[in-house]
């Protein structure tokens, strides 16, 4: 009876047998490969890697939180205040989520609602270093300088070195790269060996007109990492970049 | 015992909601799209480059301004949005999802209505224009229709919908545009005019600016008794009526007209007469006041005395309060549509 040679009744197949190939394991795998795109500033390929985690699982909050960062993170705020609410209509007052909203609103220039998402995301339960990251970048829009206060509990309550990077991202896109400064270097003190680190700090280090520093920080993130196409062209634009009123106005000013 | 993977509640077995946060517990396997929707590139590029962020910041107050309204005065205004919708045929229906039928009736409203402008001054043009209207009232018999339940009510409100848009759209629009589309069919040969062309007429050009040379207008000709040799026959012609005409210049301007050449104040006009073959009655005169100068280009008369100088004067010297309308457009036959020139 060749014809029902291959029928599987019952029991486990070679291929669910194995441990490394069970759904359980390859979610795991996708959420910690789009962690770790995410750590390399690969905020695209994270995203892709958080909807592939998802698919196996949609009960995954940290999935749907990690969408909404990245697309909060690649300045598509619209886009993650709508997949924020659909998020939040799973997973109901899930402070996270409403952290992540708010900082969607806050992207798109609401900050009274952000403030009220904000204020409801604290008083959820349990607590998280994002919600008191989003809650400083609030209070920094707002011109309040609670935020320095938020930020650092936001770094007492996760020792990461990815937080404190995302609130020197956050004071860079606010327009306040001194204080970007330090907390990136904290960030590298943490994880001297992470290129990103390197490569944000040298950003910083060039919007505060310190270009040896940031030619210094691309070169040792390229050390890192040979091929960081971001840290090459931004070394390139540098080094051989025309002359600029706004290049010869930071090394006249800038250095000092 | 089933952990709620937002809150980490542990809840009792068989329950499908989260009893703390209200999640779904049968989340893991729920047909959910999982994939982000994304801007688009323009997207992104219009938001970096625009403050769109204070064109979005001023979304919200609009929004609590239109929550004031009750539901009462939303429904109100909700029902009259949708009476107002009836202004265009097949519109409420389109916004009713009546998708075949609203571009049924928006679609041979329009047929219609181009037939009868294409076919403008003749009988079959009156019949497209029913036929359009009927179409209209079809539209509205059926938002009637599905307004209530109650027959008298349906009723009623047809017959108010049908006298509201007969007495504010038709009846004004028949009064309106004959004012600036009167269709003029010719009776008579008049080169280049034939009998059975249709012009369209503007009676309000000369409402607020006075003719000018080289206008094309409507205008009654002055009367004239003409003795003229017809078939072997002595006979009067009497001229009168209306006629279709180029003007060629206005009053206080001195004009030479030599049979075919114009000079006007001594330098050759450009202007010449709407038949191009005309070419008698000379004539020199001055325009008088408050009059202007067309000559009776389509006249075939023959056997004219040789001397009508006279004549000329008579037929050609016109009174501004003579001209009745500017003719700027030949509708039919379709092989002469076109402006006149």
């Amino acid at each position: 009876m060749a014809r029902f040679s291959k029928l599987e009744l019952g029991g486990d197949s070679p291929r669910n047998s194995n441990p490394d190939l069970r759904p359980g394991k390859q979610q795991a795998s996708s959420l910690e490969q789009a962690i770790e795109q995410r750590r390399c500033g690969q905020y695209e390929n994270a995203l892709r890697l958080y909807s592939r985690a998802l698919e196996e699982d949609k009960s995954l909050v940290t999935g749907w939180l990690g969408q909404v960062q990245m697309l909060i993170m690649l300045d598509e705020s619209v886009e993650a205040e709508l997949w924020s609410r659909k998020a939040l209509e799973l997973f109901p007052g899930n402070g996270d989520l409403l952290a992540g909203r708010a900082q969607a609103y806050r992207r798109m220039g609401d900050k009274g609602q952000a403030l009220l998402l904000s204020d409801g995301a604290l008083k959820a339960t349990g607590q998280s270093a994002y919600r008191w990251t989003v809650r400083g970048e609030l209070m920094l829009a707002t011109g309040q300088d609670t935020h320095t206060h938020c930020f650092d509990k936001a770094m007492q309550i996760e020792a990461d070195w990815l937080v404190p990077l995302e609130i020197a991202r956050i004071y860079q896109g606010l327009g306040v790269p001194s204080r970007a400064l330090g907390r990136i270097c904290r960030a590298i003190e943490l994880a001297p060996d992470r290129y990103y680190a390197w490569f944000v700090r040298g950003e910083v280090e060039r919007d505060l007109g310190l270009e040896k520093a940031a030619i210094k920080s691309w070169q040792h993130c390229l050390e890192l990492c040979p091929h960081h196409a971001d840290a090459e062209r931004e070394l390139s634009q540098l080094e051989e970049g025309g002359w600029s009123l706004t290049r010869v106005w930071r090394r006249l000013f800038g250095n000092r | 015992m089933p952990q709620c993977s937002s809150c980490q509640f542990h809840n009792m077995p068989g329950t499908t909601h989260c009893g703390r946060c209200g999640a779904s517990l049968l989340l893991a396997t729920a047909p959910i799209n999982v994939h982000p929707p994304r801007a688009t590139k323009w997207a992104k590029t219009w938001r970096k480059t625009t403050c769109w962020h204070a064109w979005y910041a001023l979304r919200r107050p609009i929004a609590d301004l239109t929550r004031r309204f009750d539901t009462d005065s939303l429904n109100g205004w909700r029902s009259a949005v949708t009476a107002l919708r009836a202004i265009v045929p097949g519109w409420p229906q389109l916004a009713a999802s009546k998708v075949q039928l609203g571009r049924f009736l928006l679609g041979g409203y329009l047929l219609c209505g181009l037939l009868a402008a294409i076919c403008y001054g003749t009988i079959i043009s009156l019949l497209f224009i029913a036929t359009a209207i009927t179409i209209h009232s079809i539209s509205v018999y059926d938002l009637a229709q599905s307004s209530s339940k109650v027959f008298v009510v349906r009723i009623s409100r047809l017959l108010l919908g049908c006298g509201l848009l007969g007495m504010f759209l038709y009846l004004p629009l028949f009064n309106l545009v004959p004012y600036y589309a009167e269709p003029l069919v010719i009776q008579v040969n008049r080169t280049p005019l034939l009998a059975g062309d249709v012009l369209l007429a503007n009676r309000n050009a000369y409402l607020w600016a006075p003719p000018e040379a080289g206008d094309i207008v409507l205008y009654i000709i002055n009367s004239a008794q003409v003795g003229a040799f017809l078939q072997g026959r002595n006979a009067v012609i009497n001229i009168a009526g209306q006629r279709v005409d180029r003007i060629l210049a206005m009053s206080g301007q001195s004009v030479v007209w030599d049979g075919k050449t114009l000079t006007v104040d001594g330098q050759p006009s450009t202007q010449r007469p709407l038949n191009p073959a005309f070419s008698a009655l000379p004539l020199s005169l001055v325009v008088p006041p408050q009059h202007c100068l067309i000559l009776p280009s389509g006249e075939q008369i023959e056997g004219l005395p040789p001397n009508g100088e006279s004549l000329a004067r008579t037929l050609s010297i016109i009174p501004l309060s003579n001209i009745q309308g500017r003719v700027y457009w030949r509708n039919l036959p379709w092989s002469r549509m076109g402006p006149i020139r």
